[in-house]
């Protein structure tokens, strides 16, 4: 009965970890956008803008545009690389994304796992965080999905497939010619929550 | 020894088929090099002359009866490619020529102003033009409250007719025109310049970083180093409007052809590695790791402890209420 008992502490004491711990993550995860959004004002308009005008009626083509293979720009907060700020109207959901994945960064925010938005082919790991990509598994098709770059370059995509991959099947992740990938673990772990989205484009 | 000969033939028969290479199909066949040529510039909008352009041209490159080119003196410095094989590729060389033509200062093979129908013919009463690939530059001008800026043009003298089937020996072009209307009050432009690398697989033969020259009318205004920390690119805002902006790459890179062309506001400078080796694989973009990250928190074992500890507290009251029993 006594260990049942220590058994019943040890479920609670992991509960709780598990909660504080996603407290931890979604307070980390804001405190960075916080940061970014003093970084950068707040775009007016969310269209994604292939072009715009200067003041002299000169057309601006965006970098990406000219050189879809260059490095995604980054700025630092704490030391770390931010590619972009993901956008999840469905669940009020805005998290910044780290460049590189690593268990550390993945314990702070989304992270890069590989890709980029310029060459369509960006795929995002995050943890199961309910402030995180906890609730990836409850997105619908046709939800929307808004990432905007350090240029402030905006990429709308809808999803478009739900499905659940092994933890294997690192191939798989990244075959597919998926404009953007989500992903996430199961509840038990065992799975890859991934959520295959298609740009939009005007 | 043997090696170093070896290698020196083949490197020998690399530059052969490289050097005859030729710029254009010939379906025309071979050029009659003793012809003479003559080249006529017209500048229209539309309809409407452009009267006293100022036009030149240069010599970049001369031709054989069979259509190779050869690079002038002046222009076997630049590492840029004068084998072009699309409209695209030659505005591209007409574009990166006309940086260097204008920072170096380079004397024009002819020079002239375009006459009251708007056209100026080379080979009247100057100097005869001898074959080969020109760069054609019109300079800036203003008439009827607008400014026009021409696109620089590469030339074939002779150049082929529409249907490639014939050589002509007389050949007019009309530069691309690009006109605005004079603001009321001066303004300013922003200018920017990205870098591209065109080298997969030899990436390690990139310079760390590069040194491009935005030039004001000619002369060198800014000199700014491009690296990977600032993402190979740069900006300069607020530059005053009127004058022309040209951008070049400072040095002549080992290894790497050079390309620079306006999108917008935006200079884009591409390197092109020259080796024709096969490229080697570059870094797989794939994590080599064979099992994706693990994402979740650790919410398996909290039913199992809790179904665990339930089982054993249920297995420990019973035991309990047994032993009463018998007590």
């Amino acid at each position: 009965m006594m260990i049942g008992l220590l058994l019943i502490a040890a479920a609670l004491f992991l509960t709780i970890y598990n909660f504080m711990d996603d407290n931890r993550a979604s307070r980390s995860a804001h405190g960075v956008m916080d940061q970014l959004r003093e970084m950068r004002p707040e775009k007016e308009s969310e269209e994604d803008d292939a072009a715009s005008q200067s003041a002299a009626g000169e057309v601006e083509v965006p970098d990406y545009v000219l050189n879809p293979k260059m490095e995604m720009p980054v700025k630092v907060i704490d030391g770390q690389e931010y590619i972009a700020v993901l956008k999840i109207p469905a669940f009020d959901l805005e998290l910044p994304v780290l460049s590189q994945w690593s268990y550390p960064n993945l314990r702070i925010a989304p992270c890069r796992y590989q890709g980029s938005a310029y060459t369509d082919d960006l795929v995002i790991a995050a943890h199961n965080y309910t402030s995180h990509f906890g609730n990836l598994k409850n997105l619908q098709e046709g939800d929307t999905v808004i990432l905007t770059d350090m240029d402030d370059n905006v990429f709308t995509y809808k999803v478009a497939l739900r499905e659940t991959l092994m933890p294997t099947a690192v191939e798989e992740m990244s075959s597919g010619d998926w404009d953007l990938t989500l992903f996430t673990c199961t509840l038990g772990g065992s799975y890859r929550v991934t959520v295959r989205c298609e740009r939009v484009r005007e | 020894m043997k090696k170093s000969k070896c290698g020196i033939a083949i490197l020998l028969i690399m530059m052969m088929a490289a050097l005859s290479l030729s710029v254009w199909a010939a379906p025309a066949g071979k050029i009659d090099t003793q012809r003479e040529v003559e080249l006529t510039v017209a500048v229209l909008d539309g309809e409407t002359p452009l009267v006293s352009v100022p036009v030149d041209i240069y010599l970049v490159a001369t031709v054989d009866e069979n259509i190779t080119l050869t690079a002038t003196d002046t222009f076997a410095k630049y590492n840029v490619n004068i084998q072009a094989k699309s409209d695209a590729e030659w505005k591209t060389l007409a574009s990166t020529l006309e940086g260097y033509v204008l920072r170096d200062k380079i004397s024009s093979t002819g020079s002239g102003k375009t006459d009251d129908s708007g056209k100026l013919t080379f080979s009247i009463g100057q100097a005869k033009l001898s074959q080969g690939l020109y760069l054609v530059l019109c300079q800036d001008h203003t008439q009827d409250k607008k400014n026009y800026e021409a696109a620089p043009a590469m030339v074939l003298l002779p150049g082929q007719d529409a249907t490639g089937s014939e050589w002509q020996y007389e050949v007019t072009i009309n530069p691309k025109l690009t006109s605005t209307s004079i603001p009321d009050q001066p303004t300013t432009v922003t200018r920017k310049v990205l870098k591209v690398w065109e080298d997969e697989g030899h990436t390690k033969k990139r310079p760390t970083e590069i040194t491009v020259q935005l030039l004001c009318d000619g002369e060198v205004y800014e000199e700014v180093t491009l690296n990977q920390e600032i993402n190979w690119r740069y900006t300069w805002d607020e530059l005053e409007s009127g004058h022309k902006w040209k951008l070049v790459e400072k040095d002549q890179l080992e290894n790497y052809k050079v390309a620079v062309t306006k999108e917008g506001v935006t200079f884009v400078v591409t390197n092109t590695y020259k080796d024709d080796t096969p490229a080697t694989p570059g870094t797989p973009g794939t994590p080599t790791s064979p099992r994706l990250p693990q994402t979740g928190q650790l919410w398996w074992p909290v039913p199992l402890l809790l179904a665990c500890g339930l089982l054993l507290i249920v297995f420990g009251l019973v035991r309990r209420r047994g032993k009463k029993n018998e007590a």
